[in-house]
């Protein structure tokens, strides 16, 4: 992996943080926030779709090394790398330890596992299964949320998943023009 | 292994009767890593507040001297009238000590305080809760009262190295005991998930409380200091029907414009003595004794 794509690859990981706890001008918190694109699921798809060679990414990410091999090995470490990854968006979004793990790993399972059909597809249908992506993961977080934080249920995870599949198009384009041709 | 670690995190406290004690040390390591981890954690809401703050700078560097002057003499101006009142509150706090001692109360107004700024709020719709720049370097611990210039702001409900969370007196998880400043009636007010509005728990339709009241914190419990505004009453619903009054309170502190919160530190013994926890079963245990 070059120089270059680590960098553009750091950086958009922490910047997918940062928009993820940004808050709004004038109150704490408004209602605009139902709109809040998963901006770390986005991240997260994008990468495992594009980058799905490199199943340490984010050991890439770390240690700088260059992961070109498939085998199982690389793959396994990538799933529970990412599980452990999932411990500080917990800390983040200050949500139990092992919540953001699971939905982290779950979604990097699926979509390295079909990460040549999601490149085939076409931005619209890519939009729709980010759509059902974060649909499913937000659901999940509601679920495990309403029974330990007694959080109401609502309309959130339907708003979020409409708001990051509609910009799932902008997002992934300029994210591909970022890390350059060639890298998938 | 998720779910396991969810129901370690999360519900373990709240079945105290069940526990295990072969977990309690697993328990601890998620909490150990849950303060490591929340100092990068800071420094990702400190990021995200740079618009904020850059645009602070700015308006700084263009405000106009004659406009700098008379905000200057009016601050000075308050100053010299908040000193005086300083003065006459040391008196009040030697004398009140003294009093205290000798009626054999253990009990002492509040001392030390920390003051630390607001950098960050939680990015969640159901929870009102912000980060400050102070923690266990300072002498934070869990459970420590924040107050800000107007009244009562909340609670510490996590401790980084240099960053803690604070729990605000509206979330619906949140509620401290109270008393109504003119008539003494002791109450329970909880938070409604508004950052307007707070209400007043189980309260006797024939209670004496009147729109305008205001209601301060008791004591009770040994968690918040006693004698803090928390609210002033802003409507009441007694209607036929009704087993309890519906009092609805207007926070006195500015949740949503506060930028610097004061740390009351010198609860924390009576802290140590309190369950640890900042689930809502064990917050609403301590502010039920």
């Amino acid at each position: 992996m070059n120089s270059g794509l680590s960098i553009v690859l750091t950086l958009s990981v922490l910047l997918s943080f940062v928009l993820a706890v940004a808050r709004l001008p004038g109150e704490t918190v408004t209602g605009l926030s139902y709109l809040r694109p998963q901006w770390i699921l986005l991240i997260l798809f994008f990468y495992c779709q594009q980058l799905p060679y490199r199943r340490g990414v984010f050991f890439v990410l770390l240690f700088g090394s260059s992961r070109h091999s498939d085998d199982q090995t690389t793959y396994r470490r990538g799933v529970i790398f990412i599980w452990f990854f999932g411990f500080f968006a917990d800390v983040v979004l200050n949500e139990p330890f092992g919540l953001n793990g699971a939905i982290f790993a779950s979604i990097a399972f699926f979509t390295w596992r079909f990460h040549q059909r999601h490149q085939m597809q076409s931005t619209v249908q890519q939009a729709m299964m980010v759509f059902l992506i974060v649909f499913l993961a937000e659901v999940f977080r509601a679920f495990v949320m309403h029974f330990v934080a007694d959080q109401p249920w609502d309309i959130l995870p339907l708003t979020t998943a409409l708001s990051s599949a509609i910009l799932w198009p902008f997002f992934s384009r300029l994210l591909l023009r970022l890390i350059g041709p060639g890298s998938n | 292994m998720s779910f396991a670690l969810i129901y370690l995190d999360a519900f373990w406290k709240q079945t105290r009767d069940n526990q295990d004690p072969s977990l309690l040390p697993i328990y601890q390591i998620l909490k150990d890593a849950r303060a490591v981890l929340s100092t990068p954690a800071s420094y990702i809401y400190a990021l995200a507040e740079i618009p904020y703050t850059t645009s602070d700078s700015v308006q700084d560097l263009a405000a106009d001297r004659s406009a700098l002057n008379a905000e200057n003499k009016q601050l000075k101006a308050t100053l010299l009238m908040q000193s005086l009142q300083v003065q006459r509150y040391a008196a009040l706090k030697s004398e009140n000590d003294r009093l205290r001692e000798l009626l054999g109360s253990r009990k002492k107004l509040p001392g030390n305080a920390v003051i630390a700024e607001i950098f960050g709020a939680v990015p969640n719709p159901y929870t009102r809760q912000v980060f400050i720049d102070k923690g266990s370097d300072d002498g934070i611990v869990d459970g420590l009262g924040v107050v800000d210039a107007q009244g009562l702001f909340g609670q510490i409900v996590s401790v980084g190295k240099t960053s803690s969370r604070v729990l605000l007196v509206v979330d619906r998880d949140h509620a401290v005991p109270v008393r109504v400043n003119r008539t003494g009636t002791r109450l329970i007010a909880g938070g409604t998930g508004e950052n307007t509005s707070l209400l007043l728990e189980n309260v006797p339709i024939s209670a004496d409380i009147v729109v305008g009241d205001l209601v301060e914190t008791s004591g009770f419990g040994g968690r918040f200091p006693d004698g803090y505004p928390l609210g002033v009453v802003s409507a009441i619903s007694n209607g036929s029907g009704l087993t309890y009054a519906q009092v609805e309170l207007r926070p006195s502190a500015q949740l949503n414009s506060s930028g610097h919160v004061l740390v009351i530190m010198s609860q924390r013994q009576n802290n140590n003595a309190l369950i640890d926890g900042d689930n809502q079963s064990s917050r609403r245990e301590i502010a039920a004794q």
